[in-house]
């Protein structure tokens, strides 16, 4: 007999992991939005990366490679996002899905091309049992035995969201996405500002691809089936978070305490009875959540004045 | 004004350079890779190592695939079979993996209009598709590993039974059933359909025929391709129900379950191909898929004329058995192994019977 007390633990312990790759993907986000940038390629840079991390990961051995290579990837891709977006004013929506598919299908090939002669896989990064924390009833297995990469995201979002609210040159990017020509007036190098939070969000997102495989999973899947849509979650979670690192947090966990309310439920057979089309009603939970939030919390949510518009200094 | 629009034209030019060298990039990435229903074509590869008795180039073979190779399973052994009969026999084979559902009917009617003489759909959910595009082309002949019990195929399909790996489950709950040491065991397969069903009573059955006390939980998570659903779905079965051989029928969401019983020393039971490279620690066998047993007499009847001997046929064999041991070979007692062999000339024999069930939906859990 399943102990609901028990189950409920699992669910909220399994919701930090789950959430990490999103939240990760969406500061970064966050910052590239801010600054007037739509990144869309995300999705396809977490792939990317993720094949990238778990390769150099498997030939070294060392996670810390991994994780810096694909965060390489990320600042890469974002290298080329910037430069067609920034430099040249290409449509951003246009570029970011030029991204989307060119890192995913580059993600594929390698992974194809590697696997002819072996199978790529590690063992995950393992929790840290944080010494007399980890023993608590109920908060221990939850807060306090998580991996470092779950811990770091959230550092990094309070890290990042200071830097936005509380800081000169979030002053900067913040005025640069809402009226580039002031920020231009004030001295602000609005360009170069641009560049830099893209290429930082991307890199972002490869943080995200490759804490999904180093800290999660172990291995890469091809066709876009590792990330499985939580880049282009992770989009969502921006609007949802009405572009503040800070509620980026909650909006990264409801999607991930969705998918392991799903994932947990089909694991412990609960609502099994209910024949095949459980598995497609628990699935959908993530994005219940979201129509959900969203109706709650709409009030207010206004985007960057200048997102998505290329800045020509006159 | 010279001057800006003289910038204007250059940054259109860098523009314009900019999307072509992405465009060609891209195509020439997912040509280079096979994915989204990339298609190799293997022609006329050299038959040296030829053991056809009656070699014929001029046959065209597609075949489609709904994943890639990466799965070390369905998808992987299809392509293989598929390049063995062109190596073998000399013909012209043309593979399209990730063959999404959108697409099956129209690359199907394409090879069709094409000339190509044999088209093997290899996969569950090609069934539906195989069965239109055969009434419209009856002069093509079609392959479909499996098609459902009762299915009313045309003169110009053969089909393989959907019972073919039963025998391989339920020595694969023989040993389950042998094996257990918390008396509880899991099956993940990624959505039910009636034909994958016997595979989950077949193995069932194994478990419950030397180990009648022993539960047997069963998820549906309703994905193929979702791994992190599958960890969590198998962590969770073996947190809870505390599971300590897991059996993943699940393509990419089993490579999800796979990694979890990886990470806590959870045995593995493989399916189709020998899938111990991707866990080779936790991999104590995988249940074997002998498709060219089905494959080559149809492929012989082809070149012999003699299709009318298999057309409209759905073929109940017994494809299904249990590979090498691994890591596990000194693990598993000797009285274990005696048994299995025992329990394989029984079923051969037909002294054992398995159970050959299948149902619309899956059954309750423990």
């Amino acid at each position: 007999m399943v102990s609901y007390g028990d189950l409920t633990i699992s669910i909220l312990a399994a919701s930090l992991p789950l959430t990490m790759p999103i939240l990760y993907a969406a500061i970064g986000e966050v910052y590239a939005e801010r600054s007037g940038v739509l990144n869309m390629g995300i999705e396809g840079v977490m792939s990317l990366s993720a094949f990238v991390s778990l390769w150099v990961t498997f030939s070294t051995g060392s996670y810390p490679y991994g994780l810096l290579s694909g965060m390489a990837v990320g600042l890469a891709m974002g290298g080329l996002h910037s430069f067609v977006t920034v430099r040249i004013g290409i449509n951003q929506l246009i570029a970011g899905l030029m991204v989307y598919f060119l890192a995913l299908s580059l993600g594929d090939f390698g992974y194809v091309i590697v696997t002819k002669t072996t199978y790529l896989h590690v063992r995950p990064i393992s929790p840290v049992q944080i010494p007399a924390l980890s023993n608590l009833p109920v908060l221990g297995p939850i807060l306090f035995s998580q991996n470092v990469l779950v811990y770091a995201s959230l550092a990094v979002a309070l890290l990042l969201g200071l830097i936005l609210f509380r800081t000169t040159w979030g002053l900067k990017i913040r005025a640069v996405g809402e009226n580039p020509e002031a920020a231009d007036s004030a001295g602000i190098n609005v360009n170069l500002v641009r560049h830099l939070c893209v290429i930082t969000g991307s890199t972002l997102a490869g943080l995200a691809g490759a804490s999904l495989v180093l800290g999660y999973l172990g291995l890469y899947a091809t066709g876009d089936t590792l990330v499985a849509g939580r880049g282009w979650i992770a989009i969502v979670v921006v609007i949802f978070a009405r572009w503040s690192p800070y509620r980026a947090i909650a909006g990264a966990w409801v999607f991930g305490l969705g998918y392991s309310i799903a994932a947990i439920f089909i694991g412990s057979g609960l609502f099994s009875d209910l024949g095949p089309g459980s598995g497609y009603f628990l699935l959908a939970i993530p994005y219940i959540f979201a129509i959900v939030f969203i109706l709650l919390f709409h009030r207010g949510t206004k985007s960057p004045s200048s997102l998505t518009v290329p800045y020509k200094r006159k | 004004m010279y001057f800006e629009n003289r910038k204007a034209t250059s940054t259109t030019v860098i523009a314009a350079v900019v999307i072509v060298v992405l465009i060609v990039a891209v195509a020439a990435v997912v040509l280079a890779t096979g994915s989204k229903t990339s298609t190799t074509t293997i022609t006329s590869i050299s038959t040296t190592t030829a053991t056809s008795t009656k070699p014929s180039s001029s046959i065209k073979l597609a075949l489609l695939v709904g994943g890639d190779t990466t799965d070390d399973g369905l998808n992987d052994q299809g392509v293989q079979v598929a390049q063995w009969i062109g190596s073998t026999y000399g013909w012209n084979v043309s593979i399209s993996q990730d063959v999404a559902y959108s697409n099956q009917g129209a690359l199907m009617t394409s090879y069709a209009q094409e000339g190509y003489n044999v088209i093997w759909a290899d996969g569950n959910q090609f069934i539906g598709t195989t069965e239109a595009i055969a009434a419209q082309f009856p002069k093509v002949d079609f392959i479909m590993t499996p098609t459902y019990d009762g299915d009313n195929i045309t003169k110009n399909v053969v089909a393989l039974g959907a019972q073919n790996q039963a025998t391989g489950y339920y020595l694969a709950g023989v040993l389950s059933g042998k094996m257990t040491k918390t008396n509880a065991v899991g099956v993940v397969i990624g959505q039910w359909f009636a034909a994958l069903s016997y595979e989950f009573y077949a193995y069932q059955a194994g478990v419950h025929s030397v180990n009648p006390s022993a539960q047997v939980y069963l998820t549906v998570p309703g994905t193929w391709s979702d791994p992190t659903i599958g960890y969590e779905d198998a962590t969770t079965m073996i947190n809870t129900n505390h599971v300590d051989i897991l059996v993943p029928i699940a393509d990419t969401t089993g490579l999800g379950v796979i990694s979890a019983a990886t990470v806590t020393n959870t045995t593995l039971i493989g399916t189709v191909l020998d899938q111990v490279q991707l866990s080779p620690t936790s991999m104590m066998t995988s249940v074997l898929l002998n498709m060219t047993a089905f494959i080559q007499p149809v492929v012989e009847h082809i070149i012999n004329g003699t299709w009318s001997q298999i057309g409209g046929q759905i073929q109940n064999l017994n494809l299904g058995y249990l590979g090498p041991f691994h890591a596990y070979d000194s693990v598993i007692p000797a009285t274990v192994k005696a048994q299995l062999t025992q329990t394989a000339a029984g079923i051969q024999s037909g002294t054992i019977k398995v159970p050959f069930n299948n149902t619309q939906n899956p059954p309750s859990t423990p």
